[in-house]
């Protein structure tokens, strides 16, 4: 009896909640109507989505938020940022709480097909590397074997390790601690041997670690993560928004177009440029936006780069390489398809 | 004292000699004393210089940045004077911070009030101190919320104490009011009342409070249509308020079992109704043997708001995780946890206090 009320329960829960959104009306009349675009950040993730001293979002997934905004709305300004835990953030789109998440969640194809999502980007393309005590005399991977290894709570990557280990005849024990700075106090004070993350990642917080001489990155990647926004896979029109948005971004930063000079660069002569900025074709209005829409995405962040620069580069506190988030033609994967 | 009456003409010994005495009769009296004041002072005397380096001596203050303080042996307080308004009141607005701290301060002061009646000249006027309360709740809602002169702000940017604050005692206030129903309920004669008040106290008592956070702020938008937009605030208040309210139920219903059969008889024989004879005669005494195990649990609820931080809300603890991911101040946290730790602590020490002499003041008419 119980067990058929649960299930019938389970199952009106996931009709309302699968079914619903395809009703409603389209996810860029719901925006416009609010006058507000809904997105999902990480509750506190260190250039990603973190609260300044006055209390207000900053990083790069914030970044993005603004920027679709920019582009949906008219102004940088026009977000509700709606702070959640990574296992909240993906139903909540599902649900329509938000429209979007944006919070370096790993492209895999599981969520892409069978959860039902659209990525946008990747943003962010990056890889999991280990962290050890130079005491411990390591210099690859194979060296791991046996070793305690923190890794967060709720997330995928000892199960990683694990593939990578397995095969290999390797073991290790996963000591798994329930947050970021957590882990990194865990591994100074010794309770684990290694620790993993992003190596830009890696090497920011070895840069902050008590004696930074003393902990080696290991060159080798075990897993790669490429992280990108999602949003609903129901709705193409705004799925196609949230990816122009992103190669808006990066094309900014391929035609030189930044914040600074972008009202500049409407005069400039340059066909593929006036494409781009709206001055000329509609393609814009196409999608449902304004022609100008990527002069608001420029006006209210910048260019790719500056958003690098501004959250993870040399102007934040981090002062990470580009690496493998170069712009296509200097050597890096970030590329957006033709303006036209 | 009694050996100075005893002996009137006897000569005061000196303060050092009494001093002296003192602490030789209660700090090494015995063996096992001698044993366990030598432990404690080899503990304060091993730890002490160690605490008072890195909380003063050692500690950094602005404008120092986190990569000296990283490097420094001290506490951070440079860490603490950027982020101890994000602590306190989260991503609220920071041009609008002053209108918590009004409401905070005017909460103070009528917890002070009603915690003190008669220095305040309010001891047996409940009609005015409930008028009082009516006004300072809805200021602290307009000051909070905004409109009528004031930008509005929206609860999702609420953060800091004051929702730590709101979540606690708007939770105990309103479970309060309904576990006395559970309790009653469940000590009723009907069947029908009785097993609904079982079934709703053994139902959410079997639930960890975490879950019902979890379903409240994740499962229910997937169940109500959409468009129907109903305040996380209110959802996990919601939550919190039917969590306390079965375990508040259990302690009264401790209370209302300790009751004499006699008093429930001497109610009826003077024909008091149900509600009367609860009202007057059952509840008042059984709540008055409750206090310890209700603010014991309004402790333990004070604390559980911070779980709100799964949920991703900004309580106190919850701003300060966001103090500590800040790409500026990354790797300090230590300095962030002591402040909001001393401010549970101060909370719950008072509250354990005050709660200690409500015990002395109203168990003075007993026995």
């Amino acid at each position: 009896m119980m067990r058929k009320m649960l299930m019938a329960a389970t199952a009106v829960m996931v009709a309302a909640g699968f079914a619903a959104p395809a009703d409603a009306a389209s996810t860029l009349e719901t925006i416009k109507q609010r006058g507000k675009l809904k997105c999902v950040v990480a509750e506190g993730s260190v250039a990603i989505a973190q609260l300044n001293d006055k209390g207000q979002w900053e990083g790069f997934d914030v970044d993005y938020c603004r920027a679709l905004a920019a582009a949906t709305v008219g102004s940088g300004d026009a977000v509700e940022f709606v702070p959640m835990g990574f296992a909240q953030s993906m139903p909540a789109v599902r649900s329509g709480e938000a429209e979007v998440a944006a919070r370096a969640i790993t492209w895999t194809m599981s969520r892409d097909t069978e959860l039902g999502f659209d990525f946008v980007g990747p943003t962010l393309y990056s890889g999991y590397g280990f962290m050890v005590h130079k005491r411990a005399g390591v210099t690859d991977l194979k060296g791991l074997d046996g070793a305690a290894i923190c890794v967060l709570a709720g997330t995928v990557i000892d199960s990683q390790i694990a593939d990578y280990f397995r095969p290999r005849g390797m073991t290790f024990t996963p000591v798994v601690v329930d947050n970021v700075t957590n882990m990194y106090a865990q591994y100074e004070a010794g309770r684990c041997d290694v620790v993993t993350s992003e190596p830009p990642f890696l090497a920011a917080r070895r840069s902050r670690l008590r004696n930074p001489g003393e902990h080696v990155i290991l060159k080798e990647l075990f897993y790669k993560s490429h992280m990108g926004p999602v949003v609903r896979d129901n709705d193409p029109q705004f799925s196609g928004i949230a990816r122009w948005t992103q190669y808006a971004l990066v094309t900014a930063e391929e035609m030189g177009i930044t914040k600074a000079n972008v009202d500049e660069m409407l005069k400039s002569k340059d066909p593929a440029v006036r494409r781009f900025l709206g001055v000329e074709g509609n393609l814009g209005s196409k999608m449902g936006l304004t022609d100008d829409f990527t002069v608001k995405i420029i006006r209210a962040v910048g260019n790719y780069g500056e958003i690098w620069e501004r959250n993870f580069g040399m102007g934040s506190p981090l002062k990470l390489p580009r690496g493998i988030n170069a712009l296509e033609r200097d050597g890096g994967l970030q590329w957006a398809p033709n303006w036209r | 004292m009694a050996a100075e009456l005893a002996y009137p003409g006897a000569v005061r010994p000196s303060l050092p000699m009494r001093a002296g005495r003192w602490v030789w009769r209660n700090l090494f009296g015995t063996v096992a004393n001698s044993v366990i004041t030598l432990a404690i002072l080899w503990l304060l005397v091993s730890l002490l210089p160690g605490v008072v380096r890195w909380l003063a001596l050692d500690a950094l203050w602005a404008p120092a940045t986190s990569e000296q303080c990283l490097q420094g042996d001290g506490a951070c307080w440079a860490f603490l004077q950027a982020k101890w308004r994000l602590i306190l009141f989260g991503p609220y607005p920071y041009d609008e911070q002053w209108r918590p701290a009004l409401a905070m301060a005017l909460f103070f002061a009528m917890v002070v009030a009603s915690c003190f009646p008669r220095t305040f000249r309010l001891a047996g006027r409940i009609r005015l101190l409930l008028a009082i309360w009516a006004a300072a709740v809805a200021a602290i809602a307009w000051l909070l919320g905004g409109g009528g002169g004031l930008a509005p702000v929206e609860t999702r940017l609420w953060g800091g104490l004051p929702l730590t604050l709101i979540l606690s005692v708007v939770g105990a206030f309103s479970a309060f009011w309904l576990a006395i129903l559970l309790a009653l309920g469940r000590r009723s004669a009907m069947p029908i009342v009785r097993a609904v008040s079982i079934g709703y106290i053994e139902l959410i008592r079997g639930v960890p409070l975490i879950g019902l956070l979890f379903m409240a702020v994740v499962l229910f938008p997937l169940i109500v249509p959409p468009g129907v937009d109903v305040d996380k605030l209110a959802r996990a208040q919601i939550a919190f308020i039917l969590f306390f309210a079965a375990y508040m139920a259990e302690a009264i219903r401790g209370g209302l079992q300790a009751i004499p059969a006699g008093q429930y008889e001497a109610a009826a024989s003077l024909g008091l109704g149900y509600w009367r004879t609860m009202g007057m005669i059952v509840l008042p005494q059984a709540l008055r043997i409750v206090i310890p195990s209700l603010v014991n649990i309004f402790i333990g609820a004070f604390k559980d708001t911070s779980l709100v931080l799964i949920i991703a809300m900004f309580d106190l603890l919850g701003s300060a995780n966001a103090a500590k991911s800040d790409s500026a101040w990354w790797g300090l946290y230590v300095e962030a946890y002591l402040f909001v730790a001393t401010i549970y602590l101060v909370f719950c020490a008072l509250m354990s206090a005050y709660s200690q002499r409500l015990e002395r003041r109203l168990g003075a008419g007993r026995g």
